[in-house]
Parts: structure tokens; C-alpha cells; sequence
């Protein structure tokens, strides 16, 4: 059986890089041309040049969002974009647009075309008919049980993708102008103003219904499916997708690490115990997410999906970043990002490695000026480490 | 030029939108309107039969829209607006895609995509209700007029399968029936104006509070497009009405004071002309 792909989101080349050296197979990025998460990109072209670079050297692949949902004034240069990143070798498009397809396939025929999640594509004819016209692969709407996406893969050939983690759109992908609305933000258009988390009085008639200290909500918890890999894996499904092309690095790195050991473990014929998959599921929680749940997966779409109390889902228990490890002397120079003092209980995570723990008993500064403790973000200090570590590790404090 | 109307939830039958409008959309199965009972009765009212089949479609869903295709083939229909491209598909399969209008709410922007789905042999597109006058115009003068323009009613702003009104009540405890005809308004916490959410078996729906009535523009755009569909959903009665009324009477000498009159004869209803000068390009 073809391997699943595992796909996930990079804001910036930096991000791009630690999702492959965390396990991706697949990276997707947003230019800051014609992509949904304008605010989202650092990538300017010669980045996009040098991810893909570095994609192909690590045998991973690196796809382009152009997914926009193009008024005509945002068609002017959308045929050179498409030639400039067929040139330098990325290997699809993530798009939304049919036409689109046809331009595409017309003038950079290399480039792949992954239809977007953004067309609500739910069923064996759409994907069919989308075949017919170019495309490559089609992002499956996050509606689907999985019973559903079953069908579907039994009804068509064309390679489907299926969304695994992340943030969900309360509305079908696409067909919501919540934003555009309230805010004058378009949300096809890479403006989304999520005023679907918003929260609402809600009225029958005239009378007050909702509760004010518990107001009505589209909004919804965030997609975790370890859980449904296995299923997932069994029906050959092509490509699996991290959703949050906002996040941080560490995201990336704690969310592909997990989903990078199941899909290992799964390609080896591997038992999924309930303690692995409990594990992964507290892997995952350490990374910044809202309240989980499965999505549409079990085919219910109840209270349970939806988010109706504050959720505040920043996170700080990452450490840093570690930059180098001097064996010698064991210390790592690390790269800070949220406090953490002398006696915590730290854990070192790597790319294919298990984590390890340690107390934190020596810090010093570049200055090699011993610290009792950090408050300060992006700062470079040298940790004592018990045990080997090396550069792209990452620390994070044990709760 | 036709005008065609929805008439869910507004108390209008057919035989009222006599002489005031071509066409009536109806539905039944993979629509959120449920009233192709009166298919009837829009005929014997002379008035052409629209189906919508504006649902999304699940895999266990293409069988029975093979069937209800066939059956729409057999009627005297004038076209059949739907939003999932598995009914083009199985449309085309049948060679029935010459009565279909393309209607994905939000999707349909610019010029390039219309082109293409009339080139599928779509007889005609419903470009999104977000854009402005000019981006209207354009796509217009570019597809040579075979588009459908929603100008006219509440919009729908939000589509979800999530059951919005069954969960909340759940969660907060609330005795009421989630699939009431005329649904619930809800108010943003920091703004006054209420939108309508409505609950089917199969979605819920957010409407706009208000209602789009561009009476000049109107003017310059009925001889650009196809037809002008003037969305029913929820509304009074008797607006529906005094517009229809309006629209067979508008000219360029009196398209403001009509205007004008319509907002006074109903003070409690907020007309608009919608995104026709609102350009929602913004970004964070």
C-alpha cells in the first residue's frame, strides 16, 4: 500500500524546515501572492526558492498555496506566479479556482493542482468531475464522518486529502461571509475575521433566549484525529493535513513528531495500543490548540463540537530553541522563548528521538554570566544538559 | 429579462407573484426550500418553475439526485440553480446541463471561473453577492450577459452542517424546537443588528439582517444579466410584495423616491445595497 502523506502548514522557511526535520513528508506554504493566509506568509519568492530546495534535498515535497477565491482585479499576473513556481521546482498548487486549473495545466503543466478544501468538495462526483478538468488530488471538506470518506475512496481514483489537526471553519470552507459582513474582511480572501467564535445573544422573537454568561456560539473545538489515523491509513488515503499555517514552530514540531510516529508505527504493521495513542494525544496537547475533538469523523456534529467558553489556547512551556550542544561541556545554546528558572523540570524533544527529561540547575548568558532565570524571548543562553542534544531540539518546560 | 422569486417562509403563493414576477424557485429534495407542491400552481399562474438544489451532496446523497435529475428532466422546468458540482456532473452524464445555473453562494467571483462553467454548458451563473457594482458589471460585460444577479432580499452569509441551534440548546439547557420555520436571531455582544439563523435537517443557515434593495442599480444591471433573482427567504410578505410592485414600475425619474418610499412605508426593516459599494478586500 502507498504511504499516507503527511502534510503540514509553514509560515516562514524557518517553520518549513522544522516540519520536515520533524517528519512531514509534505510542507505547504502561502506566497505572499494569491494565498488565503496573506498575513500568515513570509515567504518572499527567493524563500519559496529555497524551500522547495530544501524540501526536494530531504526527499519532501513542497506545495504552494493559491488558493484565494480571485475577483477579476486579482487576476493580473496569477499566469507568471504560476510559470515563476513551476520554474523553481515546487511540485504543486493548493487552489480553489477551476479556471484556474486550466491555466495552470495550460502554462505550468509540471505544477500539480491539489483542489482546495475551499470548494467543499464532498462526494465521488465532484472529484470525478474535478479528474476531468486537471486536477491532481482534492482536499475533502472537513464535513466528512469518516464512514463518508470511505464511500468516497471506494467511488473514485483520484488521490483525496483529508484534514487530520488543526483549527476548524464552523461553515462549509468557502460559502461563509460572516466576515465579509461584519467586517468588511474577506474571509475568501485571506481576511478572515473568525466571527464565528464571536459569541451571540440569541432571541426568540423578541425574548432573550441565551444565557449571558454562557452566549450562543458558531465556533468550533479544534480537530484531533490520532485516534482516527488508523482508519485513515487503511483507506489509503493519499495525504493527511495539519491545518495552522499561523502557528509557531514549536506547533510544527510537536504536532508532526506525533502524527510522524503514528504514521511510522502504522506503516510498520504496528499495533496503535491505547497507551500509544494516549501518549500521542498528550504530545499533542502540548502543543497551543483549543479544546480538541474529532470534527465530523464519528459522524456527529452535536454540542460537543462546538465551543461555547472562552478558550484561551497560548501556551508557555516552550522553552527554546536549541542551537548548538557543546558535548564537551555538556551545554546547549539555546534560543529562548517563554520563562523558566533554575530547579524546573525540563524535557529535551527531537526529531525521531524520545524525549528526555532533566532538572535545570545551571544557566548562563552569552557573557557567561550565571542566571538564577529567563523572562526575556529570543534571547541566546547556555543550559546545562545531562545528556546529549543537538541544534533543531527543542525544550519545553514539564507542567 | 426575468425576475424570479423564493418563497420560503413569507406567506406568498404563486398565484400572488401574478404579474409580478417570471419565475418562482422552488424545491424539495437537497434544498432548503420544501415547497415544489405548488409547481402547479406557479404554471397555472403562468409563472416559470426554477428548482433549487442548493444542499451540499454526501456520497449516499448521488443516487437519489440521479433519480430526482431524471424526474426534473420529465417537468416543465426553466432551470435549475445548484451549488454542489456533483449535480453538474451527474447533470451532464444525463445531457440535461443546459438547464442548470450555477449558484455557489460565495465561490463565483470574477470572470475567468463564470466563463468556464458556462463553457461546462451551464446556461447561466450566479456570481457572489460580495461584490460591488463594478466587479458586477464586469463579469457581466465579459460572459455576455448569461448570469443570474441576486439583488434583491436578505443574503445568506454563513451555510454549516453543524446543527448551530440544536447544540447550543443542548448546551445551555434550552427547551425549543431548533427547526422552527421562522428560526432565531442572534445579536453579536458589541453590535445591534440581529441576524436570522435558520435549521434544517441537513444545515444551518445565517442571514443578513438586512435587505438588499439597490432600486438604481437595478436599473443599470437588468439589461447586463440573464435574470435578477430577488431572494424570498423569511421575509415580510408584504415588502416582497411593494418591491415587486416597485420593480414594475421603476424608471430612472423616480428609482429614488421609490427607494425613498419603501423605506418609509416600513421604518422597522433596514434596506441596503448590500456589497454593491462595499468592497471587502480588507485585510488584518
Amino acid at each position: 500500500m502507498k504511504k499516507c502523506e503527511l502534510l503540514a502548514p509553514a509560515k516562514d522557511l524557518h517553520k518549513a524546515k522544522t516540519a520536515i526535520r520533524y517528519g512531514a513528508d509534505a510542507v505547504y506554504i502561502g506566497g505572499k501572492e494569491y494565498s488565503l493566509r496573506a498575513r500568515a506568509s513570509n515567504f518572499e519568492r527567493k524563500d519559496i526558492a529555497e524551500a522547495v530546495a530544501f524540501a526536494h534535498e530531504n526527499h519532501a515535497r513542497l506545495y504552494v498555496t493559491v488558493n484565494i477565491v480571485f475577483h477579476d482585479e486579482d487576476l493580473y499576473g496569477i499566469k507568471e506566479y504560476l510559470q515563476y513556481l513551476e520554474s523553481i521546482g515546487v511540485d504543486a498548487i493548493i487552489i480553489e479556482s477551476p479556471g484556474l486549473v486550466r491555466i495552470a495545466k495550460k502554462y505550468a503543466p509540471k505544477l500539480e493542482c491539489h483542489i482546495s478544501t475551499q470548494l467543499s468538495a464532498l462526494n465521488s462526483a465532484s472529484a470525478e468531475l474535478l479528474k476531468s478538468w486537471g486536477a491532481d488530488r482534492v482536499v475533502l471538506g472537513r464535513e466528512l464522518s469518516l464512514q463518508e470518506i470511505e464511500q468516497v475512496t471506494k467511488a473514485t481514483d483520484l488521490p483525496l486529502e483529508v484534514f487530520i489537526h488543526g483549527g476548524m471553519c464552523a461553515n462549509y470552507s468557502g460559502r461563509c461571509t460572516l466576515s465579509n459582513y461584519m467586517t468588511l474582511r474577506d474571509a475568501n480572501r485571506g481576511g478572515c475575521a473568525q466571527s464565528c467564535r464571536w459569541h451571540y445573544h440569541l432571541y426568540d422573537s423578541q425574548k432573550e433566549l441565551s444565557d449571558p454568561e454562557h452566549l450562543f456560539s458558531m465556533g468550533s473545538r479544534d480537530l484531533q484525529a490520532a485516534a482516527w489515523l488508523k482508519d485513515l491509513h487503511r483507506l489509503g488515503i493519499a495525504s493527511l493535513k495539519i491545518e495552522g499555517r499561523m502557528k509557531s514552530d514549536y506547533y510544527i514540531a510537536t504536532v508532526v513528531r506525533a502524527y510522524r510516529t503514528i504514521l511510522d508505527k502504522l506503516d510498520a504493521g504496528e499495533e496503535l495500543t491505547e497507551e500509544d495513542l494516549a501518549f500521542f494525544e498528550s504530545e499533542l496537547n502540548k502543543a497551543e490548540n483549543r479544546p480538541f475533538a474529532c470534527g465530523f469523523l464519528d459522524g456527529n456534529m452535536d454540542k460537543d463540537k462546538q465551543l461555547y467558553e472562552e478558550a484561551a489556547n497560548v501556551r508557555h512551556d516552550y522553552v527554546g530553541y536549541v542551537r548548538e550542544y557543546d558535548p564537551f561541556n555538556g551545554l546547549a545554546r539555546i534560543e529562548t522563548r517563554n520563562p523558566f528558572a533554575v530547579g524546573d523540570t525540563l524535557e529535551v524533544f527531537g526529531p525521531h528521538k524520545p524525549n528526555r527529561r532533566f532538572v535545570l540547575t545551571d544557566v548562563f548568558s552569552e557573557d557567561w554570566d550565571p542566571l538564577e532565570e529567563s523572562h526575556t524571548p529570543m534571547r541566546t543562553l547556555w543550559l546545562l544538559i545531562p545528556f546529549e542534544t543537538e541544534e533543531h531540539d527543542m525544550v519545553r518546560l514539564v507542567k | 429579462m426575468n425576475k424570479v422569486v423564493s418563497l420560503l417562509n413569507n406567506n406568498l403563493t404563486p398565484a400572488d407573484l401574478k404579474g409580478l414576477a417570471d419565475g418562482v424557485i422552488l424545491g424539495s429534495l437537497f434544498s432548503r426550500y420544501d415547497d415544489l407542491h405548488l409547481y402547479k400552481e406557479a404554471r397555472e399562474n403562468g409563472l416559470e418553475v426554477y428548482i433549487s438544489i442548493d444542499q451540499m451532496i454526501y456520497e449516499e446523497d448521488l443516487e437519489l439526485l440521479r433519480t430526482y435529475l431524471s424526474v426534473i428532466r420529465t417537468k416543465e422546468v426553466a432551470g435549475v440553480y445548484f451549488s454542489d458540482l456533483a449535480v453538474l456532473r451527474e447533470a451532464k452524464a444525463m445531457g440535461m446541463q443546459d438547464l442548470l445555473i450555477y449558484d455557489p453562494l460565495t465561490l463565483l467571483t470574477n470572470s475567468l471561473d463564470t466563463a468556464f462553467f458556462l463553457k461546462q454548458g451551464v446556461q447561466s451563473c450566479v456570481p457572489a453577492r460580495e461584490l460591488t457594482l463594478e466587479e458586477i458589471k464586469t463579469i457581466c460585460e465579459n460572459t455576455g450577459g448569461k448570469v443570474d444577479l441576486q439583488l434583491f432580499g436578505p443574503l445568506i452569509m454563513a451555510v454549516s452542517r453543524r446543527k448551530y441551534l440544536q447544540s447550543y440548546f443542548d448546551y445551555a439547557g434550552i427547551e425549543a424546537d431548533p427547526r422552527a420555520k421562522e428560526g432565531y436571531l442572534i445579536r453579536e455582544a458589541n453590535r445591534r443588528e440581529r441576524y436570522r439563523v435558520v435549521e434544517n435537517e441537513k444545515e444551518s443557515i445565517v442571514y443578513t439582517n438586512d435587505f438588499a434593495a439597490p432600486y438604481k442599480e437595478y436599473l443599470q444591471l437588468l439589461p447586463l444579466c440573464r435574470r435578477v433573482i430577488l431572494c424570498g427567504d423569511n421575509v415580510n410578505r408584504e415588502v416582497l410584495l411593494h418591491v415587486l410592485k416597485d420593480l414594475q414600475e421603476l424608471n430612472s425619474g423616480n428609482a429614488e423616491e421609490k427607494r425613498r418610499e419603501l423605506q418609509e412605508s416600513f421604518p422597522e426593516e433596514t434596506f441596503t445595497e448590500a456589497y454593491l459599494y462595499r468592497k471587502t478586500n480588507l485585510r488584518k
